[in-house]
């Protein structure tokens, strides 16, 4: 297939960058090298999912950028700089939905403010904003266990939004959801990202959510995850349901399904 | 409708089997001519319990006595306890450190250590409090470590994202997510507490419920003596039920999932 042109272009300043990292986890049975040589560069306001085998390092992957994990050797940098531990700047969204039961919608959104030590009043019109945007206004006072899998990751995405990140991370948001709600989460997603415009690195399996959220893919191979494909994506924004059946739409899916094939 | 018959039949389930005891007996004390000092049947235990808390009242002054002792040193043996089940749970190098004493003091059966209490705190109330405290303290304690430590790894992982202090995750996380295994330990800890208590008041005799039971049986009394057991049953069930009932509104996140 006619790829298309390849990024990240050079000149573009760098929001995010990963060189040459690689992580080795040794436990007593040996040791596991996660990632080897890996390379990745996330511009300001981009869309980037990365796709990859399980047990590609894609978790690895969250955990480096997250400042949950330092890489074994290589360095991982914030508009060029080596980063170390986790950052304000930085918003996760993990794969459950991470929420705490004992707190309404709301109180979970305000939970990085709390945590911070910050006045939490004065970050309640934001969080209540953020709310809107995820369409749970009417669920701010409910408790997780009175939500849905699919509200639960939107008040997830809500929280990971709250102190503005430049970045967002999300590891497999919706593996955990139904298929027709993947789908709903899906589209919502684009929208949140186009009126809120962090950089987005979007951990999945899917390569449906891939090609119809991202400016990029990026595809790992198997262990030791390394970047086997970076491909732009030229399908105009924004995409709706019609998006799904273009041939363009799936003459990249199946670019991909191949790639991932391969390995 | 509907609700009231439910709660009807569970109550009825619940009662059927203590009201079948009761009667058995009954009829093994009268059937058997059972002599009422040895061992007295219900009705007997039943006036008796009765003159004692309303007629004559000469009940209360020991049950209150033993509730006051058991709740002074159950309070403390639990704030104790979660306060060094939170720290060992939250810190390796502690609980590596005390942990092993704290089982090393557990493995000697409390009232074994009851006469040395007494010696140490001298002869009164001080002495039961301190050996109720030691009794309950094992079970909260382990409670509250094993729920502090049982926190999810992915909510520790976005309080560590999140940049949060070992307190705050503590406060904020590992703390309420062990509210329902600590309460649980309370359960356990109040029927511990009475047995410290009635112990030390069977080696004191100075009163409380356990000095009335071994005062009565000396006097071949049997009635009182039963009777104040019995009031030591619903002491123990009583705390255990106000514990239940605090930990379902406590712990309101752990009830049904309403999910769609």
């Amino acid at each position: 297939m006619d790829a298309a042109p390849r990024s990240p272009s050079a000149g573009r300043q760098t929001l995010l960058g990963l060189h040459d990292v690689s992580v080795r986890y040794t436990s007593r049975r040996g040791s596991v090298l996660a990632l080897d040589a890996f390379n990745l560069e996330v511009q300001p306001s981009s869309f980037v999912s990365v796709l990859g085998p399980s047990g590609c390092g894609k978790s690895t992957l969250v955990r480096l950028v997250s400042g949950l994990q330092a890489p074994t050797t290589g360095e991982v940098r914030f508009d060029g700089v080596a980063a170390q531990g986790a950052r304000e700047d930085v918003g996760v969204a993990f794969q459950q939905s991470a929420l705490l039961p004992w707190k309404t919608a709301l109180e979970n959104v305000l939970l990085p403010i709390r945590l911070t030590g910050a006045r939490v009043q004065q970050a309640m019109p934001r969080a209540q904003a953020l709310l809107d945007l995820v369409g749970l206004t009417d669920f701010k006072d409910r408790y997780p266990n009175e939500l849905s899998g699919g509200m639960q990751q939107r008040v997830a995405v809500a929280r990971s939004l709250i102190r503005d990140p430049s970045i967002l991370v999300m590891d497999e948001p919706f593996a955990a959801l139904d298929a027709m709600t993947r789908e709903t989460m899906m589209i919502e997603l684009q929208r949140i990202w186009m009126e809120t415009r962090p950089s987005v690195l979007f951990i999945t399996h899917s390569i449906q959510e891939a090609v119809f959220l991202s400016d990029r893919v990026v595809v790992m191979s198997g262990r030791p995850g390394k970047v086997i494909e970076d491909l732009t994506i030229d399908l105009p924004r924004p995409r709706d349901v019609q998006t799904l059946g273009l041939p363009r739409f799936a003459e990249i899916s199946n670019h991909l399904r191949d790639m991932l094939g391969q390995r | 409708m509907p609700r009231l018959l439910d709660w009807l039949y569970s109550l009825t389930t619940r009662l059927l089997p203590i009201v079948l005891l009761v009667a058995i007996w009954w009829a093994v004390v009268r059937g058997f001519d059972v002599p009422s000092r040895l061992m007295p049947a219900p009705d007997e235990v039943g006036a008796r319990i009765y003159a004692g808390l309303f007629a004559q009242g000469d009940l209360w002054p020991h049950l209150a006595t033993t509730l006051m002792t058991t709740l002074g040193g159950y309070l403390l043996g639990t704030i104790l306890a979660i306060m060094l089940g939170s720290v060992l749970a939250m810190n390796r190098v502690l609980e590596l450190m005390v942990y092993p004493i704290v089982v090393l003091i557990q493995s000697v059966p409390k009232v074994a250590i009851a006469p040395l209490v007494l010696l140490w705190m001298g002869f009164d109330t001080r002495s039961t409090v301190v050996l109720v405290a030691l009794t309950c303290f094992f079970p909260v304690f382990v409670g509250t470590f094993v729920g502090v430590r049982a926190a999810p790894p992915v909510l520790l992982d976005l309080f560590r994202t999140l940049n949060a202090s070992t307190f705050k995750t503590y406060w904020h996380c590992s703390l309420p997510n062990a509210a329902g295994s600590i309460v649980a330990g309370m359960q356990v800890g109040w029927g511990f507490a009475l047995v410290g208590c009635v112990v030390m008041e069977f080696i004191m005799g100075m009163g409380g419920a356990g000095y009335l039971i071994d005062n009565s049986a000396n006097a071949l009394d049997a009635v009182t003596a039963v009777a104040a057991m019995v009031l030591l049953g619903v002491m123990g069930f009583g705390g255990g039920a106000l514990l239940q009932s605090l930990k379902a509104r406590v712990i309101f996140w752990e009830g049904e999932a309403r999910r769609g």
